[in-house]
Order: C-alpha cells, then sequence, then structure tokens
C-alpha cells in the first residue's frame, strides 16, 4: 500500500527508498505470519474430548462405536478451536445417533458390528478441513425427502438431486428423529452447526453414500483475525465482501435482468434465476432502486445453499482486511458482520452476507439455488 | 471523566440502519468509534460537520465513543454545589441526557449524561 503510493507519487521504482517500501513491507507480512503462528494451535485440544463423548452417545443409543481422529496436529487460530468445539459436538452426536445402524442390523448388512465414526483435520488450499464420516446406512434420502414435504420445506412436487436432498437436512426446522431422544429430535438440528460455521466464514458440505455411510465436510478459515475479502463500491462508500461467500462476479445484461413484481429482480445465470439484491438499498445508502446494467452482479452463497447476486456499483480490488469489531464500542448492526480500515485509514464495514440476502427477501422461499420454481 | 480526549473532524463512514442521531464510524488510531451527533441526540437540528467541528471522544463503562459537536470552548470543574437537578419541566429527552444544569457566568451549562447517549443495544459487550 505505502509503496504503491509511493510509486504513484512517481518515485523511481529502483530509487532507495522504494527499495526501503519493499523491505519494509517484507518484514511486516513477516511479523504478521509469526503472529498467526503463534496464534495457531492443534485442533488436538479439542479432539481429545471427543473419546468421551462418542463413549456416552454410543452408551445411550445403544451402538457399538470406534472413533478415529486424524490430523490431529494440524493447527487453527485459537479463536477457530474455540468455537469449533460446539458444532463438531452436534455433528458426532449425529454421526453415531443417525448415521450409525444398530449392531444387529449392520451384521445383517453385512458388516462388522462395530461402527468406524472418522474424524480427520487437514489443511487445504489456506483453510482448515475437518471431516466428520461414519459407516453407517448413509442418508436415507426417501425418508428425508418425505419429511420435507411433510414439514412444507420443500413442495411435493420438487424434483431435487441427491445433492439437494442431502442439503435439506440443514433447513431450518427439519429433524428425522421421530421420538425426541436426550440426544436428537429437538429440531435443534444441522441449521444450527450450518449457522455457527457459516459464523466462522466457513462452508458444510455431505455426501452420501447409501449403505456405506455419510462424510460431512467443514471448511473453515485459519483464523478469524484477518479475512480475504473483496473490496467493492456501494453507492459512495466502500464495503468489503467475504471472499468465501463468493461465487463468481459478473456484469449483468439489460437482458438477462427480469422484473419479477414490485421492486424484485431476478437475474438469469446460464438458466438459473436469482434475486438480485440492491446492496446500496438494503444499507439505506440509498434510495432508489440501482440500475443493473451499470454495476457488477456478485454471485453469492448463503444459508441453505441458496445463491444470490448482490448489486454493487463497482469492484475495487481484493485484499486482506484485519476484522474490527463493531460490537465492541456500538452494537450489532444488521446485515454488517464487522468493520475493517482500508489503507487510507478509513473504516470499510464487512457485509453479512446472510444477513443482507435474508432480509431483502421478501418472501423468503428461495430456499435453494438448483430449485428453478423461481422461474415458474 | 469520561472525556478521554478530542479531536478534529474526520469524514465517518455512515453506519446502516443507524439512528439519525449516528454519523457514522471513524477510524480512531485503530479502533472503530462510532460518532453520535450531539445536537442532534439531545433533538436540536444535526450537526453539519465542518473542518472545524470537535469530536469528544468518551468513554462510558468499556465502551468507546465519539460525540460530535460544533466547538469546545472551556473546561470546568464542577462541584456538587453548583449543580442544580434538571428543572421538571424539560422534555423526557432532555431528562434523559441532561443530568443538571448550573449558571456559570450568566450562562446556563447542561452536564450531558454520557452514560444515555448511545443507543441501547443488547450489545454482545
Amino acid at each position: 500500500m505505502l509503496s504503491q503510493r509511493a510509486y504513484q507519487a512517481g518515485l523511481a521504482r529502483a530509487s532507495d527508498v522504494a527499495v526501503g517500501f519493499d523491505e519494509l513491507e517484507q518484514l511486516t507480512r513477516e511479523i504478521q505470519d509469526s503472529v498467526m503462528a503463534i496464534r495457531a494451535q492443534p485442533v488436538k485440544s479439542v479432539f481429545q474430548r471427543l473419546p468421551r463423548l462418542v463413549r456416552e452417545v454410543a452408551d445411550i443409543s445403544g451402538k457399538q462405536v470406534r472413533l478415529v481422529t486424524e490430523g490431529e496436529w494440524t493447527e487453527v487460530d485459537k479463536t477457530v478451536i474455540e468455537r469449533l468445539a460446539d458444532p463438531l459436538t452436534h455433528m458426532i452426536r449425529n454421526a453415531i445417533d443417525h448415521g450409525l445402524e444398530k449392531p444387529e442390523d449392520r451384521l445383517a448388512g453385512g458388516k462388522p458390528e462395530e461402527g468406524v465414526v472418522r474424524v480427520a483435520a487437514m489443511h487445504r488450499s489456506g483453510r482448515i478441513v475437518i471431516e466428520i464420516s461414519d459407516d453407517g446406512a448413509g442418508i436415507n434420502r426417501k425418508r428425508v425427502k418425505e419429511i420435507a414435504i411433510k414439514k412444507g420445506l420443500v413442495p411435493a412436487e420438487a424434483n431435487l438431486s441427491d445433492e439437494e436432498t442431502d442439503n435439506l437436512i440443514f433447513l431450518p426446522g427439519f429433524s428425522t428423529a421421530d421420538k425426541i431422544s436426550s440426544l436428537s429430535g429437538r429440531g435443534v438440528g444441522m441449521d444450527v452447526v450450518k449457522r455457527s460455521i457459516q459464523a466462522l466464514g466457513g462452508r458444510v458440505s455431505i455426501t452420501s453414500r447409501p449403505g456405506k455411510g455419510s462424510t460431512f465436510t467443514m471448511s473453515l478459515p485459519l483464523t478469524l483475525a484477518v479475512l480475504d475479502g473483496m473490496i467493492v463500491s456501494v453507492g459512495d462508500q466502500t464495503v468489503v465482501v467475504p471472499l468465501t461467500a463468493i461465487i463468481e462476479t459478473l456484469q449483468p445484461k439489460a437482458s438477462e435482468v427480469k422484473s419479477f413484481g414490485g421492486d424484485a429482480r431476478l437475474v438469469q445465470v446460464r438458466d438459473t434465476f436469482m434475486p438480485l439484491v440492491d446492496v446500496a438499498r438494503e444499507l439505506g445508502y440509498s434510495h432508489e432502486l440501482a440500475s443493473a446494467t451499470g454495476g457488477v452482479a456478485i454471485l453469492v452463497e448463503a444459508e441453505n445453499g441458496a445463491r444470490s447476486a448482490l448489486l454493487v456499483d463497482g469492484i475495487q480490488g481484493q485484499r486482506q482486511v484485519v476484522i474490527k469489531s463493531l460490537e465492541a464500542n456500538y452494537g450489532r448492526v444488521p446485515g454488517i458482520a464487522a468493520a475493517t480500515i482500508l489503507g487510507d485509514g478509513r473504516v470499510a464495514l464487512i457485509l453479512d452476507v446472510d444477513a443482507v440476502v435474508a432480509t431483502s427477501r421478501v418472501e423468503g422461499n428461495f430456499f435453494n439455488s438448483g430449485m428453478k420454481h423461481a422461474a415458474e | 471523566m469520561s472525556v478521554r480526549e478530542i479531536r478534529g473532524w474526520t469524514q465517518a463512514t455512515p453506519l446502516p440502519h443507524a439512528p439519525s442521531y449516528v454519523n457514522g464510524v471513524i477510524n480512531l488510531r485503530g479502533a472503530v468509534l462510532p460518532i453520535v451527533d450531539l445536537a442532534a441526540r439531545l433533538g436540536f437540528p444535526r450537526t453539519v460537520p465542518t473542518a472545524r467541528s470537535v469530536i469528544i471522544v468518551v468513554r462510558v463503562e468499556m465502551q468507546l465513543f465519539g460525540l460530535l459537536v460544533d466547538a469546545v470552548s472551556d473546561i470546568l470543574t464542577i462541584t456538587d454545589e453548583l449543580l442544580q437537578p434538571t428543572p421538571d419541566l424539560a422534555s423526557d429527552l432532555a431528562k434523559t441526557f441532561v443530568r443538571g444544569v448550573m449558571a456559570i457566568e450568566g450562562r446556563m451549562i447542561s452536564l450531558i449524561a454520557t452514560d444515555n447517549v448511545l443507543p441501547q443495544f443488547q450489545s454482545a459487550a
């Protein structure tokens, strides 16, 4: 930043000052890296608690379970570790209670009596990935769909792919358990897990094979202190959109933007339609609906895997920003996750993508990206 | 005293869905500082910030925030004898924010109750 300014000021790249700036930049980055390394801790501290949990849940549910952990020395930022325990606990409970079959059913299915729950942590492309897999029955898609239809979470005639069906378990209010037990069926389910992971800037996905088991994959940022963000202009303000939420960006053509009653608009992206959210209007920076063709649409994936397009005025760039809490001195602001300070010393707000999309949704039923009923 | 420092005006980043008397947030040496327009908070017309406007940085318990004012004229030492309770005819708004009034050199000076100036949130702090 500093060196860029210096070049803009007409300083030759080879001059002593410029070389000094480069050195400074390098040193600063080294300091940042070392601080991050100090904050990093192995996930072992969370994994250590798991055997006990597994034993308890196995006893209550009458199942035989063996826990396998891998990669417990994988290092993550302290703050992430602290907030990892709850969702992890919940998912392991689910794996045992819903995933694994009863010993007699396992024997009948030609599997060893003892079920295996595997928890593995690893680094993958600058993020930490935690996989929780079981060798149980896999997700009973027929049942999941029946329940979702019964609870009115999806239209009865919806034609869902296997993957979409699996993702239904992340919907709020979804529960497969018929009875409320001490383990499950309380309706505080996977949606809470998903939300708490998203609050950390992470994602969850499922792969499931009938009869073979399911794997839940959590992908989390390595730290909560910095965030990779896309710097965008909204009105005359600068806003940061977390990169983890962004799928792609595009410039909508006039023909691709459809009016959808009132102020609601849809944008067509390769045969799917998604709601176009005017960020400036959502944040109250402008009261008029911005023209869709002048701006840039940022495709984001929010809660429930629902995709929306955020309409902003322009993209300024992409960079790492340091997260500053707004809550410490002020309070929660709807639609805003936190703040950061840009290179020019001004405060920029970090967008809470889920919240902005959620408040913009008038009728709340665009729950699934793959579903094209929005277009009908 | 709750006043921490006094500084000049810098352009604030507006906060969405904030009350009209909240100007936004500024960067105070790396911390994010919300700015409250004191005039607007007290029910007067909003201050139009100029380069000569002043931000008084105030700490209330653990929260730090700035009050936007037109100018700082003096620093006074107040004793309890000088302070008169807020007159009864004052509106609720004034009563909330004014702890008392005093007469100094023929002028009425109000003592601001800083703890009530920030909007009340279910703050996470």
